[in-house]
């Protein structure tokens, strides 16, 4: 048992109120004397009552006895007793509090983790004593220091009151890097260091935090309050949308739903267009993911169960842009994960202008590309094409152009795919060619390798380039990047270094274009810089990541509506672009004024980690694992009403004794 | 408290008296006077009743052969008569302070009763023993007889005053070492002794008088007019009681005085001693034309 009050408060009661007591049994009660003929009947009841004597008949004096206790009770009351767990506090505790997606889970009677959380945090600030020293960190994605360190109870209850819940995923690091940061800033600045050794970091989390593993606390100790009990729920954990390449009006709903519960669940997967429902699918069993006892392992997540992750997939015909939403039926502990949201694009056929002196192969490949059309233009034509006829307002008419052994600095906004050739902007040079060699690394992850051997790849020799910093090389030589992708403004530009034929364009350089996955190369090169890959839909924007969109020309501003109704107002970039990086909760965030069709962005959940509600039992961080502990082993439950409770009863026997003494 | 009664003539007034002129006092049993009065004796004597024969010795007094039986049975037997004596009517006063008490006084009550007891012992030619005790035994005015004597008598009575804490067991003891002799005890009492009655009460039973205990008491005493936080003050021997009087300790209280005063009835029972209470509420006239009448102290 601690105590809240300094031992003051007590103390000063105690002497203001015991020797009066003890004093007022000396002193003589004023009665009216009346004279008796003999005090022979009355002596038995009379006996006990004597209570004006001096101090020998203090003693055995049940109801003195009682009325002090009744006065220790008090005094106890007013000492504020607490009721300690295992985790006491110490003089300086930080009260981090997990605010990610999972913390949204409902954990019945309309609380959801967060909330529980929070009227944890408010009970302990309640049994701070007087010189006892908090802060207050919220994390989700990023971590917000609330209140630093104070002793000032309402302003640490208010800071508790503000954390808010959001979508995003749970990052620790950086929550406890900032409160290494304030415990050090502390402690230099009060030069007490065995306070900071004594530094607490109450975490408040449901345990499923992805980046625990790097964390350590580099002052006192770390005690993880595992938050919820709930373990059922099923999510989507992937949503894709494309339009067909060939048949752009048909659009491909692919999306995938996990339940990541203890027991078997079923769900109507629905999908929405514009709000209206189109199409729905029965997944009668979903297997669990594990057993209760597994799903609380902190390493629980991994790979699905056999049965427990079912994809779904829907086909439609949208010839406009529209809002696909998957919806699934029943109501779970998590909502954010049950319903995903996509834009989809109009439909877009792809026309592609080859500037090259002459290249057979790529006459062949355009002819047998689905494209809307393809257009064959020298470079002498391209350089002196009018204007009108390659730009509209600033954006090339084509929606990707490939520039066979042609560099050039003429680049209105669009898409470039140079081979043997460069941009001639800033930062991009070309110091001469080198012999080839073997190539040193490449990502055959990226969309448009994805579909090529690379080790496959012969030629003769490559241009040697030089590109800066924010290139995204693909495929890495000794000497220097081979294939590099660089965005640069509205432009994107995919630079091969390789050329198809030598510098008299008599011989060719490389076999690669006998090699079917130069096709895939090109296929997906043009696919991936007019956004075909990914079909239509804007990008996908996970709670917490910024996403860029094209203001309308001339706006300096413009509002940002929130899923949440609320609007926010956003600057401009120089670009034309607004950034907008408050994508705290899942649903669609709108531009106003924006491009009509590219002025929304949606927000999904789409992540396992925050989709396993499961509370994990333990937390594993750099320094090892901790165990968690429930609430009711930190919190500090005050006792005085119990005290209180006590006193009463003691009231009620004193008064019983008193009573029976005047009864006889 | 005072007493009301200071002069002799404040017990007794001249009407009272002339009504118990007509009464005398009663004792169940015959006992053996000092002198020749209106009472029959245990001795046998010259009165008119016969009592029984015995055989003739040397001596005897020839007045009281019975020749008739000489002649049937031609042996001399003498008649034997009661012979009528005076009786002994002692009366025992508490004098104690607790008597002081009650409106109207227990004290002046029962000099009352006692000179109206006194006074019909006088004029029935009995000796009359008039005994006060409160912190000791005394004043006494002992064997006094005749009818002249009534205002000794009274004035013995009237010039009793409480005094201090009555020693009803010690003022008994002395009284039973005093008089031997047998006859009517009157003891009248509150018999609110600290130290208990049964020791007084065995002295004067062991003498075999016949005894009457008459327990007096006030009306304040049966039904306390008290309420609220009370320093009780005895007035005996000054002893103090702080109490807060309720309603259910006043019920309590008189259910112990029942309980003392019907221990005390029971005890005086088995012994053979005559229990009698009455308050100071009951006018004093009535209890001794009545009372004590039905009660077969006085016919």
């Amino acid at each position: 048992m601690s105590f809240a009050a300094p031992w003051t408060v007590p103390a000063l009661a105690a002497a203001l109120t015991v020797p009066p007591l003890v004093l007022l049994y000396f002193l003589k009660l004023r009665r009216r004397e009346v004279p008796i003929s003999s005090t022979l009947l009355w002596l038995q009841a009379v006996q006990d009552l004597r209570v004006n004597a001096p101090f020998q008949k203090l003693r055995n004096n049940l109801l003195l006895i009682l009325q002090l206790l009744i006065l220790a009770a008090g005094v106890l009351a007013v000492w504020e007793p607490m009721r300690a767990g295992a985790g006491r506090l110490e003089q300086a505790t930080v009260f981090i509090v997990d605010a990610s997606a999972s913390m949204s889970a409902d954990e019945g009677g309309g609380r959801t983790r967060l909330d529980i959380a929070r009227q944890e945090v408010l009970r302990l600030i309640d049994g701070l004593g007087g010189s006892q020293r908090a802060m207050v960190i919220a994390f989700a994605d990023r971590a917000r220091v609330l209140a630093p360190f104070t002793d000032n109870r309402a302003e640490l209850r208010r800071a508790v009151e503000s954390i808010r819940p959001t979508d995003a995923p749970g990052r620790l690091a950086e929550a406890i890097a900032l409160a290494n940061a304030h415990a050090s800033k502390a402690g230099e600045a009060t030069d007490a260091d065995q306070r900071i050794a004594r530094t607490a970091h109450l975490l408040f989390t449901d345990g499923r935090l992805a980046d625990a593993g790097g964390v350590s606390v580099e002052h006192g100790t770390l005690e993880v309050i595992r938050i919820g009990r709930a373990t059922e729920n099923v999510g989507i954990v992937n949503l894709d949308v494309r339009r067909s390449y060939e048949q752009p009006v048909r659009v491909t709903v692919l999306t995938r739903v996990r339940n990541f519960g203890a027991e078997a669940a079923s769900r109507d997967v629905q999908l929405l267009v514009d709000g209206r429902l189109r199409d729905v699918r029965r997944l009668a069993s979903l297997a669990p993911a594990a057993t209760a006892e597994e799903l609380s392992d902190p390493a629980a997540g991994g790979p699905a169960a056999e049965g427990s992750s079912l994809p779904v997939a829907f086909e439609l015909d949208l010839d406009t842009g529209a809002l696909v939403e998957v919806r699934l039926s029943g109501a779970d502990a998590l909502a954010a994960d049950d319903r995903a949201l996509a834009v989809v694009t109009p439909p877009q056929a792809l026309s592609v202008l080859v500037v090259t002196p002459g290249n057979r192969f790529l006459r062949q490949l355009m002819n047998a590309l689905p494209l809307a059309g393809h257009a064959f233009w020298t470079p002498q034509e391209y350089e002196q094409a009018p204007e009108e006829k390659l730009s509209d307002n600033g954006r090339c008419r084509f929606d990707v152009v490939v520039l066979d052994g042609h560099s050039t600095e003429r680049l209105p906004a669009g898409n470039y795919i140079f081979l043997g050739g460069i941009p001639l902007i800033e930062g991009v040079e070309q110091a001469g060619r080198v012999q080839a060699e073997p190539f040193l690394d490449w990502d055959d992850t990226h969309p448009v390798l994805q579909h090529v051997s690379v080790p496959a790849i012969a030629a003769v020799s490559w241009l040697r380039l030089r590109l800066p910093a924010e290139a995204r090389s693909l495929i890495e030589s000794p000497c220097g990047p081979v294939l590099s992708l660089l965005r640069r403004g509205r432009n994107q530009y995919l630079i091969c270094a390789l050329g198809l034929f030598d510098d008299t364009r008599t011989a060719l350089n490389t076999t690669w274009v006998f090699h079917e996955g130069f096709v895939a190369f090109m296929y997906d090169g043009i696919r991936h810089l007019a956004g075909a890959t990914t079909a239509g839909r804007r990008p996908p924007v996970r709670p917490g990541e910024a996403f860029a969109v094209p203001a309308r020309p001339g706006a300096s501003s413009v509002t940002v509506r929130r899923p949440d109704g609320t609007s926010e107002t956003v600057e401009v970039r120089g670009r034309g672009e607004v950034l907008y990086g408050r994508t705290d909760r899942v649903g669609l965030y709108t531009v106003s004024p924006g491009l009509a069709g590219d002025d929304t962005r949606a927000v999904n959940l789409l992540d396992e980690t925050e989709s396993l509600i499961a509370p994990a039992a333990g937390l594993h961080i750099a320094s090892g694992a901790v165990e968690t502990s429930g609430t009711d082993k930190v919190t500090r439950r005050p006792l005085w009403p119990a005290v209180l409770l006590g006193l009463c009863a003691l009231l009620v026997v004193e008064w019983l004794v008193y009573s029976r003494r005047v009864l006889v | 408290m005072a007493t009301a009664v200071n002069r002799p003539g404040d017990l007794l007034d001249a009407e009272f008296m002339n009504r118990l002129e007509r009464l005398d006092v009663v004792s169940r049993r015959i006992f053996a006077g000092r002198m020749k009065g209106e009472r029959r004796s245990k001795r046998k004597g010259q009165s008119v009743e016969f009592a029984d024969y015995r055989n003739y010795v040397v001596g005897d007094d020839l007045r009281f052969l019975d020749w008739n039986i000489y002649g049937r049975l031609e042996r001399l037997f003498i008649r034997l008569f009661f012979e009528e004596e005076d009786l002994h009517v002692s009366l025992i006063v508490d004098c104690s302070g607790s008597m002081d008490y009650g409106a109207p006084s227990k004290l002046d009550y029962v000099r009352r009763v006692a000179a109206a007891v006194a006074y019909v012992g006088l004029v029935g030619y009995n000796r009359v023993t008039v005994a006060g005790f409160g912190g000791g035994y005394g004043p006494e005015l002992a064997g006094v007889r005749g009818r002249h004597l009534v205002h000794r008598v009274l004035g013995h009575l009237a010039s009793m005053g409480p005094s201090g804490a009555g020693r009803l067991s010690e003022a008994c003891r002395q009284f039973a070492l005093r008089h031997g002799q047998r006859g009517v005890v009157v003891l009248l009492s509150d018999f609110l002794d600290k130290s208990g009655y049964e020791a007084a009460l065995r002295y004067l039973a062991g003498r075999h008088y016949d005894l009457y205990a008459i327990q007096v008491l006030s009306p304040q005493e049966i039904e306390p007019d008290l309420l609220g936080d009370l320093r009780l003050r005895d007035l005996e021997d000054g002893d103090v009681a702080e109490i807060t009087v309720t309603r259910a300790l006043l019920n309590r209280y008189r259910r112990n005085l029942r309980a003392y005063s019907e221990r005390l009835r029971d005890f005086c029972t088995r012994r053979g001693v005559t229990y009698m209470f009455t308050s100071t509420a009951v006018p004093f006239d009535q209890l001794v034309l009545n009372y004590l009448r039905r009660r077969g102290l006085l016919k």
